[in-house]
């Protein structure tokens, strides 16, 4: 098993193609958190996130073949069908965007309020949650281009290989998105009587 | 650089992106002369700090050990069934494409053979006997589509012309045009077009008013090349 960890995924795809279960486990350990949180911060939903990296890897499974190293790395194919799954997901099921604060990250609002005291930054919080929610109701290419560059510092090449789309578009992408998430923090901030940040 | 400009650059100037040492200066400067671009730029590092812990926050977030417990059996289950059975699904797939490409390209290529067309026989009706007129019998067929090799060739690119509604068709029944007292077997048929008048000359009711529009029918011409019977089509 230490062996198969310091192997390549393209080494651990060829292993799996040979009945390899130890293989596939630490690729699955390797990739899962990338694409979990992909779906979550995509959809907001933990049961969108669980199944949209449950279907990733059984695709991976099914149809590792039809992955091409030549086209860039096993990560960016993951990111490229866990991104096909939630747009179908959330075409499927709007309703998953809109989520209680609650339910964003499993808390309840005394964990929160506890979290805060010990931190002593209630603020933040608010502003993180304020963030989290406008991340939520940006248009979905938008909220593409914010998740992989900013939340899980993706480069733009790295990021348009995983959307299939120029790298311009993703830097344009993503300049727009963060303009939108400014604007809507501050009028946020306008309207709470507190500074948030 | 104006301030549309500055859009597009003031993320890349926040995030410390490398990036065009030429647009970074010019967005500096113009952050610093014009007061809204500014306020953005200054906002950008609060926005950016605002997502760094909202990454953080959910850096460790993984999926629940459910997930791995479904897809081990998942992994068995594929792999006793092995790649080569799904390779034989899709060569067989793609051998029964091909064979119907080529029956259809065997069907499209071989030259039609004459329609065979029944045609009533006409039997002697005795001179003193008025012809009894029957009304004619409509029902209803389906013209079949065209099937020539070019039309197979374009007919994904090609828009559907009518709906399956639009070539449906009403006929009469074959009308004998001459008496012939052998029966005709085979014969071939053609469209034609004939003005209204001649449905009265074969007793069937006609609006006097449209006497001077045209109608649809097939002819059957026997092998002599003489026509047989005409039905009329709407």
């Amino acid at each position: 098993m230490k062996v198969l960890t310091n192997l390549a995924d393209d080494e651990l795809l060829r292993l799996m193609a040979s009945k390899n279960e130890q293989a596939f486990t630490v690729l699955y350990q390797r990739r899962q958190r990338a694409v979990y949180r992909f779906a979550l911060q995509m959809s907001g939903s933990p049961s969108v996130a669980e199944e949209t990296t449950q279907e990733v890897f059984l695709i991976l499974l099914h149809e590792g073949s039809g992955y091409d190293p030549a086209r860039g790395p096993l990560a960016s194919y993951l990111y490229g069908v866990a991104r096909r799954l939630v747009w179908r997901r959330m075409a499927q099921d709007r309703t998953h965007v809109q989520i209680g604060e609650e339910e964003e990250d499993g808390r309840t609002p005394e964990q929160l309020i506890a979290r805060s005291e010990v931190e002593n930054d209630v603020a933040r919080d608010q502003a993180v949650r304020s963030l989290r929610r406008a991340i939520l109701a940006l248009p979905a290419g938008y909220r593409e281009a914010v998740v992989l560059c900013d939340l899980h510092e993706l480069s733009y090449v790295e990021a348009a290989r995983a959307l299939g789309c120029a790298v311009g578009t993703v830097r344009s992408r993503l300049h727009r998105a963060r303009a939108l998430l400014a604007e809507r923090l501050a009028a946020k901030r306008s309207n709470s009587s507190g500074c948030l940040v | 650089m104006n301030c549309t400009e500055f859009e597009s650059v003031v993320a890349d100037i926040a995030r410390s992106v490398l990036m065009d040492g030429v647009s970074r200066r010019e967005g500096l400067a113009h952050a610093t002369g014009c007061e809204r671009c500014g306020r953005r730029l200054a906002n950008e590092p609060a926005l950016g700090g605002l997502l760094a812990v909202a990454a953080a926050e959910v850096m460790g977030r993984t999926a629940p050990p459910a997930v791995e417990k479904a897809l081990l059996p998942a992994f068995r289950e594929s792999k006793s069934a092995g790649h080569p059975g799904r390779r034989a699904w899709w060569l067989g797939a793609a051998g029964a494409a091909v064979a119907a490409l080529l029956v259809v390209s065997v069907v499209v290529r071989r030259p039609r053979e004459p329609q065979i067309v029944k045609v009533p026989t006409l039997m002697p009706a005795p001179a003193t006997q008025p012809t009894k007129i029957i009304a004619p019998v409509y029902r209803e067929t389906r013209k079949p589509p065209a099937r020539t090799l070019r039309a197979v060739h374009r007919k994904p690119a090609m828009p559907k012309p009518r709906s399956a509604e639009e070539v449906r068709e009403v006929v009469t029944e074959f009308i004998p045009v001459i008496y012939d007292p052998e029966p005709v077997d085979h014969g071939r048929m053609v469209r034609v077009r004939l003005p209204r008048s001649a449905l009265a000359a074969f007793g069937l009711p006609m609006n006097e008013q449209r006497a001077e529009e045209t109608i649809q029918a097939d002819v059957v011409l026997g092998e002599d090349g003489l026509a047989r019977a005409v039905r009329f089509v709407k």
